[in-house]
């Protein structure tokens, strides 16, 4: 049982759950027949673990000595290089706790990467003609909007994004990222993660790789300050409403895309309208015929529509 | 492959991560205090090697921290093949914790008597616990040989069996055919799992991870996975019976008390 060696980023891929169902079975196969393999991502995953517990530990003696933890609690140590003390002031602003969309794989409290509902589309992009702001347009990214609303469309904005940015839609790109940026600005402390959606927006037309750690530093940063659940939720919204328009079947067969659905449906602290549509989507889906697409792409918006409005 | 950004940047941003991470795989796996520092100096070397060649090849599919760990990972492991040949520390010494890890390595593998291992051990303040204490503790670790050659002086060459001992190596031999019998045992029962589930007894019994930490690794309901261990725990023990192993190898194989 010893197969050829296995890509490292595949490995870390697999970690961060981050492979949509059918890239995860191939990889168990080759981890199956990979003595090498299994032990590497076994001392991964017990590394992982145990510098995550550290951590959360860390920030719990913080918090309880009345101490702002400077490390998030969380699996990813990616950091802003730039002031640090404002970051950490605006990690106070957020409230620290275990919530139904922050939950992460294990059900640890480490927080669900919000670009990796993109990460599962099949296809890149944006389609033209795309209606990014299925939300009520009374409300601009001003002050007076809901916390939850304005979560939610920057998980919405950082899902395109990535969406853009993957297929080299630099203009897409640019765009999303500003709104991102002008989502953020009326919440404090948040000058550090607007200026990394300013560096994201000035560099735009870079190879998408080139830019992935500022982009994941914006994410992190970004889901932080607005709050993770309806960053979360807006992040997954909008991916499904790009899958469906594709007709993406294996977005929806995704584990991740699957929860995510499950807590839409399910989550009180959504509203009604939300979690009702969140049921019909579901019901369009598990369809003994092919899913109805355009009812799970309304449905989605329909979710965007109750949450962000 | 990707430039961008700079892979001396990616390595210098996360040195402190990279710290954290060969300490945790040093304690995983029994190192201590020059050992463990060995390996960090080997793995920078070896990130640092060809202009960050590995920082190189980073393509942003997965966190920054979550690639370099796997990385260190496979860099133990190229370590440790070199440093010690076959031998690693057991799954159930990794469940014991950390001390138990170090008292395997330091007596299976290093060749230290008992009692030289505790004294070392209580210098190094890593237990206060007396000789017995650790002699049970190293009677709940499966039994097996040294397996690379271990530097000895004078005492310990006066304290080795006279020659006359001759049933030893036989009863080595004998030992080394029990242990490769009962791996293709072990293998022929693997192979009839599926992969998932090979995979998950392989990290479970023989990596010694808990289940919640294989669920999270796997990304499946921990609650799932529980339900399917004990489908296959069955098929697995016959298998291994069938395979020759004895009741108690079996259970000392697929002992699952841990969390």
């Amino acid at each position: 049982m010893n197969g050829s060696p296995i890509d490292p980023e595949r490995l870390g891929a697999l970690l961060d759950g981050r492979l949509t169902e059918r890239q995860r079975d191939e990889l168990l196969a080759r981890l199956a027949a990979s003595d090498e393999g299994v032990e590497v991502f076994a001392d991964a995953l017990a590394v992982t673990d145990e510098l995550e517990r550290e951590d959360r530990l860390a920030g719990g003696a913080a918090a309880e000595a009345g101490v702002i933890p400077f490390r998030r609690p969380a699996r990813r140590a990616a950091w802003l290089s730039g002031p640090r003390l404002a970051l950490a002031a605006s990690l106070a602003a957020v409230a620290v706790g275990v919530t139904a969309w922050g939950l992460g794989r294990g059900g640890e409290g480490a927080a669900d990467d919000p670009g990796r509902y993109a990460a599962l589309l099949a296809r890149p992009g944006i389609p033209a003609g795309w209606n990014a702001s299925p939300w009520s347009a009374a409300r601009a990214a001003g002050e007076t909007m809901d916390p939850r609303a304005r979560a939610v469309r920057i998980g919405a904005r950082i899902t395109e994004l990535e969406a853009a940015s993957a297929a080299g839609d630099s203009a897409a790109a640019r765009r999303a990222a500003a709104e991102v940026g002008a989502l953020l600005e009326p919440l404090p402390a948040a000058g550090p993660a607007i200026a990394v959606y300013a560096e994201i927006g000035r560099r735009a037309g870079e190879p998408a790789a080139a830019l992935a750690t500022v982009r994941e530093r914006g994410r992190e940063t970004a889901a932080r300050l607005a709050g993770e659940d309806g960053v979360a939720l807006g992040a997954w919204a909008e991916a499904a409403r790009l899958a469906a328009a594709r007709r993406d079947a294996e977005f929806f067969r995704a584990r991740a895309t699957r929860d995510a659905l499950a807590r839409a449906a399910h989550d009180p602290s959504l509203p009604a309208e939300a979690r009702a549509a969140a049921e019909r989507a579901r019901a369009a889906l598990s369809a003994a015929a092919a899913p109805d697409w355009e009812a799970v792409e309304r449905e989605a918006a329909g979710i965007l529509a109750a949450a962000a409005g | 492959m990707t430039d961008r950004p700079p892979a001396e940047h990616l390595l210098l941003e996360h040195l402190p991560w990279i710290e954290r991470a060969c300490a945790a795989l040093a304690r995983r796996h029994g190192l201590a205090g020059d050992e463990a520092d060995d390996f960090l100096s080997w793995a920078r070397m070896r990130l640092l090697e060809d202009d960050c060649a590995i920082l190189r090849k980073f393509r942003g599919e997965c966190a920054a921290t979550t690639y370099l760990t796997v990385v260190l990972a496979t860099l133990f492991r190229n370590w440790r093949v070199r440093e010690w040949g076959k031998w690693r520390s057991s799954a159930a010494a990794r469940r014991e914790g950390t001390l138990a890890v170090r008292l395997e390595a330091m007596v299976r593998r290093d060749g230290y008597r008992l009692e030289e291992a505790g004294e070392r051990l209580r210098t190094a303040g890593a237990t206060t616990l007396s000789d017995r204490e650790l002699a049970a503790l190293l009677a709940r670790l499966p039994a097996h040989a040294p397996s690379r050659p271990v530097a000895a002086g004078d005492a310990a060459l006066a304290e080795l069996p006279a020659a006359g001992a001759a049933d030893a190596g036989v009863l080595a031999d004998e030992a080394d055919a029990h242990r490769a019998a009962g791996e293709a045992a072990v293998r022929r029962a693997l192979e009839g799992l599926a992969p998932r589930d090979q995979v998950v007894f392989r990290m479970r019994f023989w990596e010694g991870l808990s289940v919640a930490q294989i669920a999270r690794g796997l990304g499946v309901p921990q609650k799932g996975l529980y339900r399917r261990i004990e489908r296959a725990l069955p098929r697995m023990r016959r298998a291994l019976e069938r395979g020759g192993m004895t009741g108690a190898d079996v259970r000392q194989l697929l002992d699952d008390d841990a969390p």
